[in-house]
């Protein structure tokens, strides 16, 4: 591949440049629009905890605003932002605020059951009410995905050339498991846009040197930093980058014999200085205790709770995890031909590379030198830490996220490489005119995104159960005795049955689903508000069983239990059950009840 | 002429095969969808069943993990775990098999005669076990004539008290019993009777007292899964089994050794009734789940 080639379309021209900026915001603007039309997906346990948590740090604010004195007192840091300390907060700050703002309360004065359903039995006052809380909260999450969508494309085009930005983009785009995350007000999505924006900054202040860009690097870090703690990572792989790339620069200088070291990179620097100010200020439980504050947060994740991952078979609960989990979960549960593609571009990359160290290649395929290397390492470092037989497995794909929107970076560069393998179908055959090169592109493209629009959108609300074609599409959970769902949001799919046939006051155990997201659900108008949630197999009337491999004994006890063989309802994904509904015997089925 | 060469292998490697790959996996996208049964189907196959089912028939899925349809065989056995176990299915008169998602009786084992076939979108399938024996005692559906005896240093204590199915030693505990259990053994969850052992190599006993003896013994046995969540679980189980007084079985089951065992015992010089005998130890009882099961075949 020649340098040449790897021009950005623009070539420097004005129309061209304004295109290089369009084109990202019309990619991330069509996401965005794709996330809004299917928000129709479950509040996740974790995501449950962080709209509580975006709840009560909210209030901070309202005491800010009240009284700022006595809001930067200890007290008052400890009182709002104790919940959910494990993680850091600058996530849930913006949960909140976006609910505050454009969430559409109840009001108690009309409708006084509902305080229960606040923090404190205190609604606050609708601002906008534009939305629904639910998607008020998540509305960060959606931007911020949206932002990485943006992103990634910019990198592309400036490292790269526009079909490598935009094939890689679309790649990302149509991800299930990455559309699925990047609904939720969790930190699995925004922590990939942040380590991406990290490396976006790193890479333009090695390619431009201005200052400001070194500065942003830090300030990204920091702001990472305040997502999750997986972006403690960006800096040994940066190291490693540094380290690699500059190796020829280290050594004895002959003349002197001084050893001699390459000049350290301005980021490195500011994001020694700088990146922890930004930290320690996004993070308000830092500012009173951070030496004990960091303990309780590294020891909490050192020593995080193993649960459990259902792998061929294989219930993993402990260690040594598969070698390689990371690695073969990606392989089938990412599209089938964008995993097609990301091999084939790694592999081109690789013999690329060979090809140079024999002194027999000359192009490079970025028109950075090194940025091939540095898509690859943030890559496969994410990939290689959970790739470890040390590293607990669960979560479905989610901990190596980060790594993912690097990898369809190689999907572009072999699709790149197969619309000039197209172009040069007119070398051979002089009648392949440029119309017909135009329609075969055309349906090239047709013949790529329809699946990857299949997969994206046929199940969506159950995205993280997605396997791909290759592997029996959904039905591999059941075939291949895979993970289905594993984080209790299926229990959204079951609530149309329970409104509608769960007697008045009924008691329904949700199993794997939080009491915050019961709350929520009932907030948004989901769930008819006089069901009884209780999590108490003995009192239960209907058990929401959600199909995670660890739990059948509590199926089956339910079971026994209550003398039922089948459940009443099912909650499928391609024939494949994620949700049992259970009902007790003789209970009355009606379809009365208010909301 | 090299150069044509290399853009050949070119445009065939990158321009066409890729495109070939994605349309390839568009077919395959479609038809694992397009051969998912919707439930009026499933409807439709529970009521040809439901016309000719009878007591002691079971009903069985294929794949076992197709389980959508589920609620319209209420009222039925059915089998719903993970992998089917034909063993256990041998033991009711006939099985429905509902084969979906292209699968065919070429998963039936020999051991099952197809009595009818009826192809569809669902096909349903009527079979019974061809084997040359009859259940003649089930230990786990005679629980009730167990002894359970616990072995100190220093006393034997019976376990006399008998509620639901389990023996308890002075009071009904959460897991300090034997009896009827339903535990999950990594393949399939399954009604097993449960023999949590004691600690430090005293040991638990299981008597059943007069045991009608025929040609063979299935005697099954295993740890449930939660035994191997802990990252220190106890110790191996070693298991005893004795008819009168010769021990027909003992076995040391390892602290890590996942999995269901069989053993067929014959009975062939045996006949009448006979105590049978089922001595569990370990020398570390955390989370030691043992389970198992025996049928007398004549």
């Amino acid at each position: 591949m020649e340098h040449n080639k790897f021009l950005t379309a623009s070539n420097g021209n004005r129309w061209g440049r304004r295109l290089d900026h369009l084109i990202p915001a019309l990619l991330a603007i069509t996401y965005f629009t794709m996330l809004v039309f299917t928000l129709d997906i479950g509040f996740p346990r974790d995501e449950s905890f962080y709209f509580y948590a975006g709840e009560r740090y909210s209030r901070w604010f309202d005491l800010l605003i009240k009284d700022p004195k006595r809001a930067f007192t200890k007290e008052a840091i400890n009182e709002h932002f104790e919940y959910n300390k494990e993680h850091p907060a600058l996530p849930k700050i913006l949960f909140g605020l976006s609910w505050r703002v454009f969430g559409r309360m109840h009001d108690p004065a009309q409708e006084p059951w509902t305080r229960q359903w606040y923090f404190d039995g205190d609604p606050p006052k609708t601002i906008l009410g534009i939305m629904d809380e639910s998607t008020a909260m998540r509305l960060p999450a959606l931007i911020s995905a949206s932002f990485l969508i943006y992103l990634l494309c910019r990198f592309g085009i400036i490292f790269f050339n526009t079909r490598i930005a935009v094939t890689s983009t679309i790649a990302f785009m149509f991800m299930p498991h990455a559309f699925w995350h990047a609904h939720l007000a969790c930190f699995d999505m925004p922590v990939t846009t942040a380590w991406f924006a990290v490396c976006y900054c790193y890479l333009m202040a090695e390619k431009t040197g201005k200052i400001g860009w070194h500065i942003l690097t830090s300030v990204a870090w920091g702001i990472a930093l305040n997502v999750k703690h997986n972006t403690f990572f960006i800096v040994p792989t940066l190291l490693l980058y540094f380290l690699i790339t500059r190796w020829r620069e280290f050594g004895i200088d002959k003349k002197n014999g001084v050893f001699k070291v390459p000049s350290i990179p301005l980021s490195f620097v500011f994001m020694a200085t700088i990146s922890p100010i930004v930290y320690y200020v996004l993070w308000p439980k830092l500012w009173f205790d951070p030496i004990d504050q960091l303990k309780f947060y590294f020891n909490f994740h050192f020593h995080h709770v193993m649960y459990w991952a259902y792998y061929f078979g294989d219930l993993i609960s402990k260690p040594p995890y598969p070698w390689g989990f990371s690695f073969v979960m990606s392989a089938v549960t990412i599209p089938g031909p964008t995993v097609f593609m990301a091999i084939i571009g790694l592999l081109l990359c690789l013999w690329n590379w060979i090809r140079i160290i024999k002194g027999k290649g000359t192009g490079c395929i970025s028109n950075h030198r090194g940025a091939v290397f540095f898509v690859f390492i943030n890559f496969f470092i994410p990939f290689l830490l959970i790739g470890n037989p040390k590293v607990p497995v669960f979560g479905g794909t989610k901990h190596w996220l980060p790594g993912v929107p690097f990898l369809t970076i190689f999907a572009g560069i072999a699709a790149y490489q197969m619309f000039e393998a197209i172009s040069g179908i007119k070398e051979i055959f002089p009648s392949f005119s440029v119309a017909k090169e135009r329609i075969a592109n055309l349906m090239i493209c047709l013949a790529f995104i329809s699946p990857l629009m299949l997969d994206t959108f046929h199940g969506y609300t159950n995205g993280s159960t997605f396997y791909n074609a290759f592997v029996g599409g959904f039905s591999a959970m059941g075939e291949l005795r895979m993970q289905r769902e594993f984080w209790g949001n299926t229990a959204f799919s079951a609530l149309p049955f329970i409104n509608e046939n769960a007697p008045v006051g009924s008691r329904v155990h949700f199993h794997d689903t939080t009491y915050d997201a019961v709350k929520m659900y009932w907030r948004d108008g989901l769930l008819r508000r006089d069901i009884i949630p209780v999590w108490d197999q003995e009192r239960a009337d209907y058990y929401l069983f959600h199909w995670h491999k660890e739990f059948l004994n509590d199926e089956a006890y339910f079971k026994n239990l209550v003398g039922v063989e089948v459940p009443i309802e099912v909650v499928a994904q391609d024939g494949v059950p994620l949700l049992n509904i259970y009902e007790r015997p003789n209970l009355r089925r009606g379809s009365s009840g208010a909301k | 002429m090299e150069q044509s060469k290399l853009r050949l292998v070119k445009i065939i490697f990158f321009g066409l095969i890729p495109p070939l790959v994605a349309l390839f996996y568009l077919c395959l996208d479609v038809y694992w969808i397009a051969r998912v049964p919707d439930k009026a189907e499933w409807a439709d196959a529970s009521i040809k069943v439901r016309k000719d089912y009878q007591d002691g028939d079971i009903v069985v899925f294929v794949p076992p993990w197709a389980l959508e349809g589920l609620p319209f065989f209420d009222g039925l056995k059915v089998w719903t775990s993970e992998t089917v176990d034909w063993y256990e299915i041998s033991k009711f008169s006939r099985s429905w098999v509902i084969f979906s998602f292209g699968k065919t009786p070429s998963s039936i084992p020999p051991d099952f005669q197809e009595i009818r076939f009826e192809k569809g979108t669902i096909s349903i399938g009527l079979y019974k076990p061809s084997l040359p024996y009859q259940l003649v005692y089930d230990f786990l559906k005679n629980i009730q004539d167990a002894k359970v005896l616990r072995h100190y240093k220093d006393k034997i204590e019976e376990c006399a008290l008998f509620i639901k199915e389990r023996w308890y030693c002075g009071k009904v505990h959460p897991w300090q019993f034997v009896g009827k259990e339903t535990k999950d053994f990594g393949d399939a969850v399954r009604d097993v009777i449960w023999a949590h052992p004691l600690d430090k190599e005293l040991f638990l006993e299981i008597v059943y007292p007069s045991v009608p003896m025929g040609k063979k013994m299935v005697f099954r046995y295993g740890l449930a899964l939660k035994s191997f969540e802990d990252e220190n679980p106890g110790g191996p189980v070693k298991i005893e089994l004795k008819i009168s007084e010769d021990t027909v079985f003992e076995r040391t089951i390892g602290k890590e050794e996942r999995g269901w065992f069989s053993e067929n015992i014959s009975l062939e010089r045996r006949d009448g009734y006979a105590p049978v005998t089922l001595q569990v130890s370990t020398t570390n009882n955390s989370f030691r789940q043992f389970c198992f099961t025996a049928d007398i075949w004549r």
